[in-house]
């Protein structure tokens, strides 16, 4: 909550500011019956025409500083809110952006974006209003009372009375609205996930013919979420009606009391009563805003309070720009590691070391462990026991910015960006040109792509790369990751929807151009791997072989059963069977 | 077609076009809004009669002062009784109005028009979602269907309550004095017009500003999707950069649109000030020269305060309208996107699964021819490789085979009839799908699997689980198949993915059966492993078959080699080695590595 409203904090001055002209805009506002009240006493009682005139014209300039008072609020306003969004809306994306793999699952992508997103603007809107409602009520009310005093004490009593009834009243009517806009704001996030989830599965779930399914969720999730937005606007609508009514009460209670006084007591006029009703009238005013801004803070504290979570969650340390180059030695010593919620270890007792400049691959089965290697080499995640080291210098020591400084990587799961396939390879190094990013494209087999169409680099890319083939995505991740200098590269089945022939073209342009560099390349083909200086051989999350093509034949029986269902006789996996 | 989309395009382009589409939806709550105007009618009557009851008790108390004749205290304890049961009344009223509008606008505009969306989806050519990041769709779907129901609501309200109140006062100043009715009534048309131009000029801002949320939504998406990318190459500040660009423009937008929507409401107020000294200073004058009581100004000048309430509002609801506006036309422009144009569903053909290409061009882009007069024919049961180097044309065929995109010319024939002329349901209610981009929803491991098949039964799914080589790795899950796949499904491995995806196929077990890379996260030794199961779902049925790795397609009837969308050859494993071109080529190349 604190976080939200400290980026509220530059912008004190002009809401200081918006805070005194709203309250001299009212205090203006007050001065209109007086001026009326005067024209009849002074003006039509005496039965002076200049002093019309001259009543007349004060009220045209009271309305016409009312006008600009406004204006100025207006533009101010303007100006606080919408900048007050930009810079908390940024500091909410650049916050996500620095948040470890752990905690950003922890959200998950949809309620990250409905945070990023709706929560914002509905914050945002609100922050300009807010200010007018604190500026406003307190003057009308004071000015009210201290008016309604002046008149009677005892009637002023009355209806003062009927102001902590009001709050008692709101209090009550408010107390489940929180709970309601909370439900409403998950069942948000749930319809969001709905709608990604069709947007992605679009093929799928045609495939299958599970739209009226899925849209059966979607509806379902709306609906969900119109009831609560429903139950929680009437119960915060009541409040509305029950404070009117409560005040009318009391303005026919000031009626009676008053009519009883005045018998009593000679003091008492009946203009002081009709004076005091008057006042209630526009106290209303003031509580009414009051009742329907305290109806309407749950929803905004819900919105605060979910962008606040977010701002609060932990930080990976932050990127520094530039980091010492580490050299490309790596060393895995008893790395053991299971994702946060899951119980069995995914990696166990995995210790290895690469030296500079070596190529090595890491094989194995489904789900044996590999990309969960890659992500820990990447510093995306923590291993719970054993240790890591780049360049002799250990993980834990080093900023996780410094370290993904010093690889490059082209991912598992192939990420274009909308854009064209300049942008897109240039992500690897923004400083690269032109001649660097073609150079990248041509090792990477994208040559003939870029020949094909006459844009070349420019060539659009779709959100998703859904205009391109999955071998040209991997090879635009591999164009990328060649781009950016780095000392280790790392090839995450970043060859596994090339055909052999061009895998084995991109392979040895790969090799040249990363002379001295090391590799790691993760990859199912024992083609692949059996060309690296190195192989290590991943099973169930246990390290099982290490060594060369040779040696690991024969002394590996997952890379033998491996090597053999591409490349030799099927047979072998039988025997793999019984072991 | 172009032309036609423009068309559609202009149907909601003028906000005047917007509006009369919003009153139109109304339409099937118009009984419920008839009903809420009566209610409102009612509760301004109230509202016009409360002062009067009141100025009939302050009376009394005045006479008492005048006079000093006791007070009729059961007179006024009756007339304070009636004033306490119009309040009470009026209260009522308005609580029903309250229930009312919340209950039937926001199930109309914000349920409805949500599902309608949603219902959309289904229809919208695949091509839409291909070239629309999904984060645009969203911020439609979401916060411009919320800015469009939650400002309805208000604006009915504003302008229901604005314009019978408005008539009403207007009655009754011109019964009570034409002369000063005259005052007010010419400033009506100034304040109505200007505040209209205000809002419309602040229209343009607006429509911008709701423009840039969408590319601000689809940047957040992008980047949240691409989390792993961003993280790995340091890229936050790059996408910061894009982001803060972004906001820059939407929230200069912003300011531009507030600050001129902004203005109307001050302006009316201003107009209305003036009115009111005009009426002081007319009436005043007049009450000077005798020809106006006292009494009557004062009860006037009430009115004349009666009246810029409505007019307040009802310009407030005008100024609210442009952003409302922008809104939903967003909202509307997705309702009426162009459909797939769908038959109605017919029994399907007899047959076991024969499938002709019959000179079959297809392109994505006009520029770019793709598929040339393409004719295959693929007899019931065979198993066709499709083989050739990526970007060639292959999962394009994936795409005509399922209807996702349709040819521009040729036919596609299963079981002898042309694809073209059944329901698109049907067509794909013929194939079973693998593909190489695996898709799971959040949900459970079993809900997955079983999503192949509707009604499946446990046995079914467990069977097909198994068959998979799915049971294996689900019995490690700290909840089997209860284990709940999370929305960035990182919880199993891109191979474990495959392999629900292969049980989903083989659970939904239909005649034909298409794997598009569907193996190709799956390691060898258990591609190997659920070979067996790869040829029980193919076993009589026909297949196409899209891999990399030739060691599963050997014994396919028919490889089609596709290169630039042309076949370029065609034959069985060992004719195509024989023939020495593109296959054997990439066959040989596998090899060629090992040495």
């Amino acid at each position: 909550m604190k976080k939200v409203i400290a980026y509220l904090k530059p912008y004190k001055k002009q809401l200081i500011f918006m805070f005194i002209i709203h309250a001299l805009s009212t205090f203006l506002s007050l001065l209109m019956p007086y001026l009326m009240s005067a024209i009849v006493s002074e003006g039509i009682a005496k039965q002076e025409s200049g002093t019309i005139v001259r009543l007349c014209l004060l009220m045209l300039g009271v309305g016409a500083v009312s006008f600009l008072f406004s204006l100025l609020t207006v533009r101010m306003n303007a100006k606080v809110s919408s900048s007050f969004g930009k810079s908390l809306s940024r500091a909410v994306f650049s916050k996500i952006n620095s948040l470890s793999f752990e905690e950003y699952s922890r959200v998950g992508t949809s309620g990250l974006l409905t945070r990023s997103t709706d929560d914002i603007f509905s914050v945002e809107d609100a922050a300009g209003g807010l200010v007018a409602t604190v500026a406003t009520v307190p003057v009308l009310l004071v000015g009210g009372v201290i008016l309604s005093f002046s008149a009677d004490a005892v009637l002023a009593l009355i209806f003062l009375a009927a102001i902590p009834l009001v709050l008692l009243l709101a209090r009550f009517v408010t107390r489940p609205l929180g709970d309601m806009w909370d439900k409403s704001d998950r069942y948000i996030d749930v319809q969001n996930r709905i709608v990604r989830e069709r947007l992605s599965g679009l093929r799928v779930i045609r495939a299958f013919g599970k739209e009226k399914t899925e849209h059966a969720r979607a509806k379902d999730a709306t609906e969900n979420m119109t009831r609560y937005i429903i139950r929680a606007n009437v119960r915060g609508g009541y409040l509305d009606d029950a404070v009117t009514l409560i005040l009318n009460l009391a303005t026919v209670l000031i009626l009676i009391v008053g009519a009883r006084r005045m018998e009593t007591s000679s003091v008492l006029r009946a203009g002081d009563v009709i004076a005091v009703i008057q006042y209630v009238a526009l106290i209303m005013n003031a509580v009414l805003m009051l009742s329907w801004t305290i109806a309407w803070l749950p929803h905004l504290r819900v919105s605060v309070r979910r962008i606040g979570e977010v701002l609060d969650l932990p930080s990976e340390e932050s990127a520094a720009s530039e980091h010492a180059t580490l050299s490309g030695d790596l060393v895995l010593s008893d790395v053991t590691f299971s994702y946060p919620g899951g119980e069995a270890p995914v990696l166990s007792d995995i210790s290895f070391s690469v030296p500079r400049g070596e190529v090595v691959a890491l094989i194995g089965g489904t789900g044996s462990g590999k990309s969960t290697l890659v992500k820990l080499l990447l510093d995306f995640y923590t291993p719970e026991e054993g240790s890591i080291t780049f360049g002799g210098t250990d993980y834990r020591t080093l900023p996780r910015a410094a370290v993904r400084n010093n690889f490059s990587v082209a991912l598992q799961k192939s990420m274009i960006f909308e854009g064209s396939v300049r942008d897109n390879v240039r992500m690897g190094n923004e400083k690269a040109d032109d001649e660097e990013i073609l150079r990248a494209l041509d090792i990477a087999e994208m040559s003939p792509f870029l020949a094909m169409h006459e844009e070349g680099l420019d060539y659009r890319l779709a959100g998703a790369g859904t205009n391109i083939s999955g071998g040209q995505k991997q090879r635009i991740n591999i164009a990328r990751a060649l781009t950016k200098p780095a000392e280790v590269y790392i090839f995450d089945d970043s060859f596994s929807a090339l055909d052999y022939l061009t895998e084995s073209r991109l392979r040895q342009k790969l090799n040249r151009a990363l002379e001295g560099k090391t590799q790691i390349v993760v990859t199912q083909r024992a083609a692949t791997a059996m060309r690296c200086d190195r192989i290590f051989v991943l099973d169930g999350g246990r390290l099982v072989g290490a060594g060369r093509h040779e040696e690991l034949l024969d002394s590996c029986t997952v890379y033998r059963e491996i090597y053999d269902s591409q490349l030799g006789s099927k047979d072998a996996v039988k025997g793999g069977d019984a072991r | 077609m172009k032309t036609k989309e423009k068309e559609k395009k202009i149907g909601v382009r003028t906000s005047f076009a917007v509006i009369r589409r919003i009153l139109k939806d109304a339409k099937p709550i118009l009984p419920w809004l008839g009903l809420a105007v009566l209610i409102d009618l009612a509760a301004v009557t109230l509202t016009m009669l409360g002062p009067d009851m009141l100025g009939r008790l302050s009376d009394m108390l005045y006479e008492y002062e005048k006079s000093g004749t006791p007070i009729d205290r059961s007179l006024f304890l009756s007339e304070a009784g009636k004033l306490v049961l119009y309040y009470i009344g009026a209260a009522a009223l308005s609580v029903t109005m309250m229930v009312l509008m919340n209950n039937v606008v926001s199930r109309h505009y914000t349920c409805r028009i949500r599902t309608e969306m949603s219902e959309k989806i289904a229809r919208i050519p695949c091509s839409y979602f291909d070239r629309t990041p999904s984060g645009d769709v969203i911020a439609r779907m979401t916060n411009d269907v919320s800015v469009m129901g939650g400002s309805i609501h208000n604006i009915l309200d504003i302008l229901i309550n604005g314009v019978l109140k408005l008539v009403m006062v207007t009655v009754i100043i011109l019964v009570m004095n034409p002369l000063m009715a005259a005052i007010i009534l010419v400033f009506v048309p100034f304040s109505l017009i200007l505040s209209s131009l205000l809002a419309a000029k602040s229209e343009k801002h607006f429509d911008d500003y709701r423009g840039s949320l969408g590319k601000i939504y689809a940047l957040t998406e992008e980047d949240f999707t691409g989390f792993d990318t961003v993280k790995a190459y340091n890229l936050e500040a790059l996408q910061q950069k894009k982001y803060d660009a972004l906001t820059e423009g939407a929230e200069r937008q912003y300011a531009d649109g507030i600050r001129l929507s902004g203005k109307v409401e001050p302006t009316v107020a201003l107009l209305n000030g003036i009115t009111y000294v005009a009426i002081c200073l007319v009436g005043g004058l007049l009450a000077v020269g005798g020809t106006v009581g006292v009494g009557e100004l004062v009860a006037f000048v009430l009115y004349a305060k009666l009246f810029a309430g409505p007019l307040e509002s009802i310009s407030n609801g005008l100024s609210m309208m442009q952003s409302t506006v922008a809104a939903a036309r967003r909202v509307y422009e997705f309702i009426d996107e162009e459909e797939i144009a769908e038959l109605p569903p017919a029994p399907l053909p007899e047959g076991d699964g024969a499938v002709v290409f019959d000179d079959v061009s297809f392109s994505y882009t006009e520029k770019q021819p793709l598929i040339e007069h393409l004719s295959v024919s693929v007899a019931p049961g065979q198993k066709v490789a499709i083989v050739g180097p990526t970007g060639g044309g292959k999962t394009t065929i994936v795409n005509l085979l399922m209807r996702f995109y349709d040819p521009q010319s040729g036919r596609i024939l299963v079981d002898g009839r042309d694809t073209g002329t059944m329901n698109r349901q049907d067509v794909r209610s013929e194939f079973s799908m693998v593909l190489q981009d695996t898709w799971l929803f959040s949900g459970t491991v079993y809900e997955n699997i079983a999503y192949g098949k509707e009604g499946a039964t446990k046995e079914e799914v467990i069977e097909a689980a198994k068959r998979a080589h799915v049971d294996d790795f689900v019995k490690t899950l700290p909840n089997g198949y209860d284990t709940l796949i999370n929305e960035e499904t990182n919880n199993i491995s891109a191979g474990q993915k495959q392999l629900l995806t292969i049980a989903r196929a083989y659970l939904s077990g239909r005649k034909i059966l298409i794997l598009d890379e569907a193996t190709s996260n799956v390691d060898t030794r258990t591609e190997i492993l659920i070979q067996n199961t790869m040829d029980d779902l193919m076993r009589g049925k026909t297949s196409f078959v899209i891999a990399h790795r030739l060691s599963t397609i050997v014994d396919a009837n028919l490889i089609l080699v596709i290169d630039n969308g042309h076949i370029v050859e065609s034959g069985t494993h060992e004719t195509l080695l024989k023939k020495g071109g593109l296959y054997s080529e990439i066959y040989n190349s596998q090899y060629a590595l090992l040495k």
